[in-house]
């Protein structure tokens, strides 16, 4: 009976340690996780906000040159309207549509489009009604 | 036959459990200080980047002739000019007549630190619509 109280030393005060250091680890672990994934997405918003007024800035360098009479490459034009694109991202440009005469503009379209084409994923095959 | 104490062994045991429990405790107190300190940080990239967005927009509405001044805020991102923790500034990079080029930053007052920027450029001059 001695003998084998001496081999297995663990008591209550062990199994006790033993939950709390778990549970210690596991809220430690998913705290961190959660906080490193809220940092992830917050990187992820500064870069599209970056991008898309980097784009902004040379459509409206654009906009000022054909304000000044020039027209830049890359830049359709029709009559007084003029319609180009910058690109923003890899599937996304910011599409501009607009009229100018001689210093005055009016903007018909200022806006962000997708540039890729949208493929359907086919692999699965899902049940449509006759 | 000698019945033997088990003090000494529980008590050894204790020790040994008090000191894993200390180990442990320190390295997951560490991860939550960490935790906590990337917090504060996405928070704050979040509401700067949010800041920085509005004025940008504000700027491009109102197209204003020439460099905008600076704008201050506090620790709650409130409109602040006594106790100043985050300013807005806008560098002019490139002018003419016809618009501003620049980039509009975000800074920690504190830490003297950009927390954000953006390039930001607007017309001026011309009737708009």
């Amino acid at each position: 009976m001695n003998r084998r109280a001496i081999l297995m030393p663990i008591g209550g005060s062990s199994l006790l340690v033993i939950f709390s250091v778990l549970t210690l680890s596991v809220f430690a672990l998913l705290g961190l996780s959660t906080v490193r994934a809220g940092l992830r997405l917050a990187e992820g918003n500064r870069k599209a906000t970056e991008q898309y007024y980097e784009a902004d800035r040379r459509a409206e360098d654009i906009l000022a040159e054909l304000r000044q009479g020039k027209l830049p490459e890359g830049v359709e034009a029709q009559g007084n309207v003029f319609a180009y694109s910058v690109p923003i991202s890899k599937t996304q440009v910011l599409s501009v549509v607009v009229t100018v005469e001689k210093e005055n503009y009016e903007i018909h379209q200022w806006k962000a489009i997708n540039s890729k084409e949208w493929n359907p994923d086919e692999y699965i095959k899902v049940w449509t009604p006759d | 036959m000698e019945s033997r104490s088990k003090s000494p062994l529980a008590l050894m045991e204790q020790v040994i459990m008090v000191l894993v429990f200390a180990l442990a405790a320190a390295i997951c107190v560490q991860a939550f200080v960490t935790a906590r300190s990337l917090s504060i940080q996405s928070k704050t990239k979040d509401e700067a980047m949010e800041v920085c967005r509005n004025v940008a927009e504000e700027y491009k509405a109102t197209q204003p002739d020439s460099a905008p001044e600076d704008i201050c805020y506090n620790e709650d991102w409130q409109v602040d000019i006594k106790e100043v923790a985050y300013r807005v500034q806008y560098f002019v990079e490139n002018e003419n007549e016809y618009h501003i080029c620049g980039r509009l930053v975000v800074m920690d007052e504190q830490k003297k630190k950009v927390v954000c920027q953006l390039r930001l450029a607007w017309q001026k001059g011309g009737s708009h619509e």
